[in-house]
């Protein structure tokens, strides 16, 4: 048995199966996999994401509690987070999954909100987006609403709002 | 002459209704009377037994054609006097404790039985009778005994006598009584005595002659002794040959089977020196209820004797390692194995110390019976690790059997059965346990070695790598590169600091000989624990010193010192004495701070270390151990300088405290830290997307976790993680997953 002779054999041929398919893929999947590291490590309370499926990392799940002092105190509320193949230069699609009641959220979910649009920048990241839509609820932009009539009450009779927000909430349940 | 007419008459036409008749008229009545009178006054059953006169013959010769009528008659004769004379010999009022007397009785039977056989039959000899009129009598004397004798009774006795007089050893005391018997029709009944006897008495040879004998192959001396003593004496007692040798060899080897089969566990842990006693095993076994019992009787045992917490993990692997081989030998194929290390590698498996103790054996660092893995590590080298997956059979192989019928549907040849390690390595589902306890205990070592050498390092990590391959052993390549690289820098340092000292005398200080580093690339490390404690000045000036020349020698590279690992040779000048000593780094430093003041609190000690008190204490205490400080004794953590040995102590010099231990995280401790940053993953991910199986999260982790730092946990390990984490209520189970607890 010669040792020397093994060392060329045995390690050539045994390449990491797990690094070869991440490198094969674009940059996406790797500044996600960064986003999602840091997100995991700052652990910022009242806002979550978490890719939904381990072979797909451009879908995402969420999870945004509404802020303290705010209507939304204490709810609980599911998004989807789907990134576009040259994010971070496009802004991720992202709508509400469980059922809304929101000024600039309309009943499908959909979230009208300028960073997520025109003001859309590269230096956004999923932290900065969770947060800023946790703020949304509390501080709604009633100029240009997607659900009048929420804007409406949210002005008028904040009372109703109340109730019509409790009506469409629905309980995260697993 | 008439009469010798008539017996032709008789063999040909006996049937014949009309010859009968003829005959019958051609006899006179008052002859036959009276020839039956005489012939039944002879017959009748008496005391002594008498030859026929004339008389009787002649009349035997007249009644030659009435021996039906006749034996009808002699029946009842004989069955009245039988009744009347020898039933009650037959019978006792209850069983004997006594063997001599059951003895007794026994002979008592078979003579009452032989002398009326002998008696009953002594006149039918004389009378030329046909072949059927004597059966007919053997058949109802037989009938006779049957019914007269008390059969479970004498069953019962006849067993008693033969246990008292065995087959073996007394059978020339039994023969006349068998052979009593065997007239008496009784043969059936013996025989069956007998053969229960035999093989009462071949388990109890077996018992005696053969528990815990397994250097030799007992069988050639059990079937040895089979035929020339228990089969030699049983045909003696039968009277005749028989088939039943290999009846008995047949049970025979059941029996030492099921002896066998209950001392397997020890004879495991006997191997190798138990060999014969594992090939006589395979010869029993022969059917899969007996394999199936091999498998249960020892998985008891298992359970009980090793796989408990008082075993010790050593013992437990070597126990496991002689499993296999003792079990390679009994069943080739290995299905008895696959079934029987079952339970062993799982519960191998929850031992937190295992790998550690298969790695210590493979590197040979302490004198355990596991020895024997770090000969094979460097014996057999790569010779399995190539196709280590091939499950395909050799066909180049002349020995090859067929699976047995037993084997589980999903079996897998083990095939291999000499690599112990290759067994042991598959105890985890991936190798990187062993590679993480590799790099604990090269490290360790490399840092343990005063002179940089890394030859035995070297030596054994390419046995290591024959075994787990290059990649996976990248970090030891580096480590040990990183202390031969440590070694030229470390001398090229020296000589620099030579060549300014000897250029310009404006700097007196240079580099001692005797301070050396060692210089690790981090990365590639285990982690380090941080003992922050202070090193005297005059070192630190040396480290400052040695970090300028390699910041000099190598751009844009910076050296950070761990103060708490190394050692020190100190000397020590007392008044009366002086001391070497091999010491850690805090001791050193302990013991600088009393070249300046002689006595020190711990107080005080501690703060100009700026140290736990634990590990200055720790330090003090060393040396107080040594002679060299004491304690003040009147006021509490006041320790001086003992300038004047006193008698108690006891110096030994150059003897190095263990290395300390706590320098370097243990591969448990690594990991939990590891774990925490998955645990942050795994929290995100069940708030997320709610409750998840263990698989699932597993590949998730895998997945999703930064391949710079990559997730390399077995799923068991991670289950145990997060088990742990249940118990912690963090989190709970619900249906067939984990979930956050609210």
């Amino acid at each position: 048995m010669n040792p020397q002779n093994n060392f060329s054999t045995s390690g050539s041929n045994n390449k990491n199966e797990g690094s070869q398919s991440v490198t094969d893929n674009n940059s996406v999947t790797k500044r996600l996999q960064s986003e999602l590291m840091q997100l995991m490590m700052s652990n910022t309370p009242g806002v979550s994401a978490f890719p939904s499926s381990d072979s797909n990392l451009l879908n995402w799940s969420g999870t945004i509690t509404g802020p303290k002092d705010t209507v939304y105190e204490n709810l609980t509320f599911k998004i989807s987070l789907s990134f576009p193949n040259d994010y971070p230069y496009s802004a991720p699609t992202i709508k509400f999954v469980s059922p809304m009641w929101h000024p600039n959220v309309d009943m499908s979910g959909n979230i009208c909100l300028d960073i997520l649009k025109e003001r859309w920048s590269a230096v956004y990241n999923v932290q900065t987006i969770l947060l800023s839509l946790q703020s949304l609820l509390g501080e709604p932009n009633n100029k240009s609403p997607l659900n009048a009539q929420a804007a409406q009450l949210w002005d008028e009779d904040m009372e109703s709002y109340k109730v019509h927000l409790m009506d469409r909430y629905q309980e995260i349940d697993e | 002459m008439t009469a010798v007419n008539r017996s032709i008459f008789d063999s040909v036409f006996s049937s014949s209704d009309l010859l009968f008749d003829d005959v019958e008229g051609y006899l006179p009545a008052v002859d036959t009377v009276a020839a039956l009178e005489i012939l039944k006054r002879w017959m009748a059953p008496k005391d002594q037994l008498y030859a026929p006169t004339d008389d009787v013959l002649r009349a035997a010769e007249y009644l030659r054609f009435f021996e039906d009528q006749l034996m009808a008659w002699y029946t009842d004769e004989f069955r009245l006097h039988f009744n009347k004379y020898a039933v009650p010999m037959l019978y006792v009022n209850e069983r004997h404790a006594d063997q001599q007397e059951n003895a007794r009785y026994i002979a008592q039977i078979s003579n009452t039985l032989h002398d009326a056989h002998k008696h009953y039959f002594h006149p039918l000899t004389y009378l030329e009778l046909s072949d059927d009129i004597t059966d007919c009598f053997q058949r109802s004397f037989n009938a006779l005994v049957c019914y007269s004798l008390p059969t479970p009774f004498f069953y019962r006795s006849l067993k008693d006598y033969f246990r008292c007089f065995p087959i073996i050893s007394d059978y020339t005391t039994s023969i006349p009584i068998c052979e009593g018997f065997y007239v008496a029709g009784l043969r059936d009944t013996v025989e069956r005595a007998l053969a229960e006897t035999a093989v009462v008495e071949m388990e109890i040879h077996i018992k005696e002659q053969y528990t815990a004998e397994w250097a030799l192959s007992v069988l050639e001396h059990f079937e040895s002794w089979l035929t020339h003593h228990l089969t030699a004496s049983l045909e003696a007692l039968l009277g005749r040959k028989s088939q039943f040798r290999a009846d008995l060899l047949a049970i025979g080897l059941g029996l030492l089977g099921n002896l066998r089969t209950n001392e397997l566990f020890d004879i495991v842990v006997d191997y190798p020196d138990s060999t014969p006693a594992l090939d006589d095993i395979k010869r029993c076994l022969r059917t899969p209820t007996e394999r199936a019992k091999v498998v249960n009787s020892f998985q008891i045992a298992c359970v009980k004797r090793l796989l408990h917490p008082g075993a010790n993990t050593v013992d437990i692997v070597v126990a496991y390692l002689n499993t296999i081989r003792a079990f390679m030998i009994l069943d080739p194929r290995g299905v008895l194995l696959a079934k029987i290390s079952r339970p062993i590698r799982r519960y191998l498996k929850e031992r937190e110390d295992t790998v550690g103790v298969i790695v210590a054996g493979m590197l040979g660092t302490d004198d355990t019976d596991l020895k024997v893995l770090h000969e094979e590590l460097s014996q057999h080298g790569n010779k399995y690790a190539q196709n280590s997956h091939g499950e395909v059979d050799d066909l180049k192989d002349l020995n090859w059997c067929p699976d047995p019928i037993d084997a589980p549907l999903d079996f897998k040849h083990v095939g291999r059965a000499n690599d112990m390690i290759g067994s042991l390595l598959s105890l985890y589902e991936n190798k990187d346990v062993f590679v993480r306890e590799f790099v604990v205990i090269f490290a360790n070592r490399l840092l343990e070695s005063e002179d940089y050498n890394i030859d035995q390092a070297v030596i054994h990590l390419e046995l290591l790598k024959l075994r787990f391959g290059e990649q996976e052993l990248l970090n030891l390549d580096i480590m040990i590169r990183d202390i031969a690289e440590s070694k030229r820098v470390n001398s090229s340092l020296h000589g620099k600091s030579m060549e300014i000292n000897t250029s310009s005398s404006s700097r007196p200080s240079t580099l001692w000989g005797g301070f050396n580093a060692k210089i690790l690339s981090r990365l590639f490390w285990p982690n380090f624990n941080d003992v922050p404690f202070l090193i005297p000045q005059i070192i630190k000036d040396q480290a400052d010193k040695y970090s300028q020349g390699f910041e000099k020698l190598k751009q844009g590279r910076k050296l950070r010192w761990l103060n708490h690992i190394g050692s020190v040779k100190v000397e020590l000048e007392l008044e009366d004495r002086s001391l070497d000593f091999v010491v850690t780094p805090e001791q050193a430093s302990v013991i600088e701070l009393f070249q300046h003041q002689p006595r020190l609190s711990l107080l005080e000690v501690t703060n100009q270390l700026q140290a736990k008190s634990d590990l200055a204490l720790r330090a003090i205490r060393f040396w107080v151990s040594k002679g060299v400080l004491k304690d003040h004794g009147t006021q509490e953590d006041v320790f001086i300088v003992l300038e004047r040995a006193e008698e108690k102590t006891n110096v030994n010099g150059g003897v190095v405290e263990s290395f300390s231990s706590a320098a370097i995280q243990s591969t448990e401790e690594a990991s939990s830290e590891e774990m925490r940053v998955y645990w942050s993953y795994i929290v995100g991910m069940l708030t997320n997307l709610g409750s998840m199986p263990l698989d699932r999260i597993q590949s998730f982790l895998r997945m999703l976790v930064p391949q710079d730092n990559p997730y390399t946990r077995s799923q068991d390990e991670l289950q145990l993680f997060l088990d742990l984490m249940v118990e912690e209520e963090q989190l709970e189970v619900s249906g067939d997953g984990y979930r956050l607890k609210k």
